[in-house]
């Protein structure tokens, strides 16, 4: 069960749920990376890259290829603090819509603003910036890195706005 | 064999053996991208020209790796062994097309090289902090085989004021080989030019000049992404001289010749930008290891820009190379010379597939009757080194890892004029270049 802080009090709620993987060999979900505000609509998520060494740090918060799924109610405002914890290689965020190829590189993003400010250059290691955002479409997104080439090598998981969902959750699903 | 080379040996009336030619090719190597499990998109624009995640591997040691690899540790625990199960190898093999607007005097036009250059690059991650690459060259005008560039380096991590600062060291052959821009001389613009078509007569030192003539170790930090420093010595070590180096060599680099290098890259938005500074005082011995030396200051400003256009981008570099000739040991007529270089490419890119450019680039300087004398499409009528041009170019890559490439080079001068310049009645124009390239890496 996910603790969501209501109205910044001390009032704790479960709206939120986290599913974690399957008992496999797979990375396991933090229910804490998720923080969401009913009264506000709004839901916070901690995005680390290269929090593990998988994929030779090419992950969020340890996931590639999709194997993490965040889903948010159509029209919350969506905040991630997106932290670059890789030793060697510079990572950027950016929301796009989920189409048949993981973009390149830096490509329009699905929502205004739902991108991190130096997305080809991609933020140095140890450095980090919330961005900020409205889902405001239903449909299927990806979070991805667009720093060149580091979508495609499978730094990317998924995001979920849906008209149905009543609070949000982060999931392990299948790998692309 | 490069310019300011071919001058010297006019000059000392010996030929300086050189096993490996001195253009920009190579720099990016599937080795690399077998080692990273990255595309040649994610490293290059368009090879050799790096981006952020190439810069980024090239400062750290080369070391990032994605592949699996055998690993050892000692009874202690510690780990003493770190082998890639891919081999660190890979080819280039170029095949091209040259042809001049007017044929050199008793020669053919339309000059087929196969190969142009084929070379063997050997590279990637040695331990978890050194990294390297060895780039072995088959040159089929000279038909030897030989070490061309090579770079390896250490690399490691610390705080300073709190942010986080990436230092390291470098050995290397040619420097600016070891420059994480390609603003710089080594894998600077044109990356692939003909060896077979005439090329202007003068170069800085720095320009390619001392690459596989040299060895080099230096020392470089890069502080909070913002503030990049490094500094070094290069010393004699030429490829093909016979050892200990004597009075039969020649055009030896006095040892500990200096070489610095400072650049600010910033990031906003979708830009990128680098300024910065580099340069390089040399001292060479005309004859031997002993007497007086030619002395060479080099002083370079450079500047590399990045426009993100989502699927396309736009790159630019742009040097300018100040260099200062004092002819103690003789070899000029002039005591003092002074030779400007300046070279400017804007590069657009369309996704990873297109690439066009233009690239305009003009060399002046002191007059010198010795240096810059008359000589049928190699020489100066004037003795003045000065040329200027446009490169327009096309880039086709059917394949990330094989390069069409289009190149036409407009010359309006050519060592010092525009018409007659090597007093045997061969205009600039003449030199005028078409030069097709396959680019194949492997």
């Amino acid at each position: 069960m996910l603790a969501t802080r209501i109205g910044g009090g001390a009032m704790l709620l479960a709206v939120g749920s986290v599913a974690l993987a399957a008992q496999t060999s797979g990375p396991a979900v933090d229910p804490g990376w998720l923080r969401a505000d009913s009264a506000a609509r709004s839901v916070a998520v901690t995005l680390v890259a290269a929090l593990t060494p998988a994929s030779g740090g090419l992950n969020f918060n340890g996931f590639t290829g999709g194997a993490l799924t965040v889903t948010v109610p159509t029209g919350w405002t969506v905040t991630l603090h997106f932290k670059n914890q890789d030793q060697f290689l510079p990572h950027s965020v950016e929301i796009v819509r989920d189409t048949a190829s993981v973009p390149l590189g830096p490509v329009t993003p699905a929502f205004p603003h739902a991108a991190s400010k130096a997305l080809d250059q991609g933020l140095p290691a140890g450095s980090g910036e919330d961005v900020r955002f409205v889902a405001a479409k239903p449909g299927a997104y990806l979070i991805f890195c667009a720093v060149p080439g580091h979508g495609q090598a499978g730094m990317w998981i998924r995001l979920t706005v849906s008209s149905a969902a009543r609070a949000p959750s982060l999931q392990a699903t299948a790998p692309h | 064999m490069s310019t300011r080379t071919q001058i010297a040996a006019a000059i000392a009336g010996l030929v300086l053996i050189r096993t490996a030619p001195a253009r920009a090719d190579g720099g990016g190597t599937p080795a690399f991208a077998r080692q990273t499990g990255l595309a040649c998109s994610a490293c290059h624009t368009h090879y050799p020209e790096l981006t952020a995640t190439g810069r980024a591997f090239k400062l750290n040691g080369y070391v990032y790796r994605r592949s699996d690899s055998l690993q050892a540790t000692s009874s202690g625990g510690q780990q003493n062994l770190l082998l890639n199960l891919v081999p660190p190898i890979s080819i280039m093999l170029q095949t091209s097309f040259t042809s001049t607007q007017k044929a050199q005097p008793n020669a053919q036009n339309g000059t087929i090289l196969f190969p142009d250059q084929m070379s063997l690059f050997v590279g990637g991650e040695v331990t978890p902090h050194v990294g390297g690459f060895l780039q072995v060259t088959f040159d089929p005008q000279s038909g030897q085989l030989g070490i061309d560039n090579a770079d390896f380096r250490y690399a490691g991590h610390t705080t300073v004021l709190n942010k986080r600062t990436t230092f390291g060291f470098s050995l290397n052959n040619n420097p600016t080989v070891q420059d994480l821009w390609n603003s710089t001389p080594a894998w600077g613009f044109p990356y692939g030019s003909s060896a077979a078509a005439p090329t202007p007569a003068a170069a800085a030192m720095i320009d390619g000049t001392l690459g596989q003539q040299v060895a080099g170790l230096t020392a470089y930090t890069l502080w909070n992404d913002r503030v990049y420093g490094e500094f070094g010595f290069y010393f004699a070590a030429p490829v093909g001289t016979p050892r200990p180096l004597d009075a039969t060599a020649n055009d030896v680099l006095k040892p500990g010749a200096p070489y610095w290098r400072f650049a600010l890259p910033h990031t906003w938005g979708r830009h990128y930008l680098s300024i910065g500074t580099y340069g390089m005082s040399s001292r060479l011995y005309p004859t031997g290891v002993a007497g007086p030396t030619n002395k060479f200051t080099d002083i370079g400003v450079d500047l590399a820009y990045l426009l993100s256009l989502g699927h396309n981008s736009f790159t630019t570099d742009a040097t300018w190379i100040h260099e200062t000739q004092k002819w103690d040991a003789g070899g000029a007529t002039n005591p003092t010379n002074t030779l400007n270089t300046y070279r400017f490419d804007a590069m657009y890119h369309v996704g990873s597939m297109y690439a066009f450019t233009l690239a305009p680039f003009t060399t002046t300087g002191t007059s010198d009757a010795t240096l810059y004398a008359p000589a049928e499409v190699t020489g100066s009528r004037t003795g003045s080194p000065n040329s200027s041009g446009l490169i327009a170019e096309v880039d086709v890559m059917p394949w990330q890892n094989w390069r069409l490439q289009f190149q036409y080079i407009a010359y309006n001068k050519f060592n010092g004029a525009k018409t007659d310049y090597d007093g045997f009645g061969r205009n600039a124009s003449n030199n005028n270049t078409l030069y097709v390239l396959s680019w194949l890496l492997f």
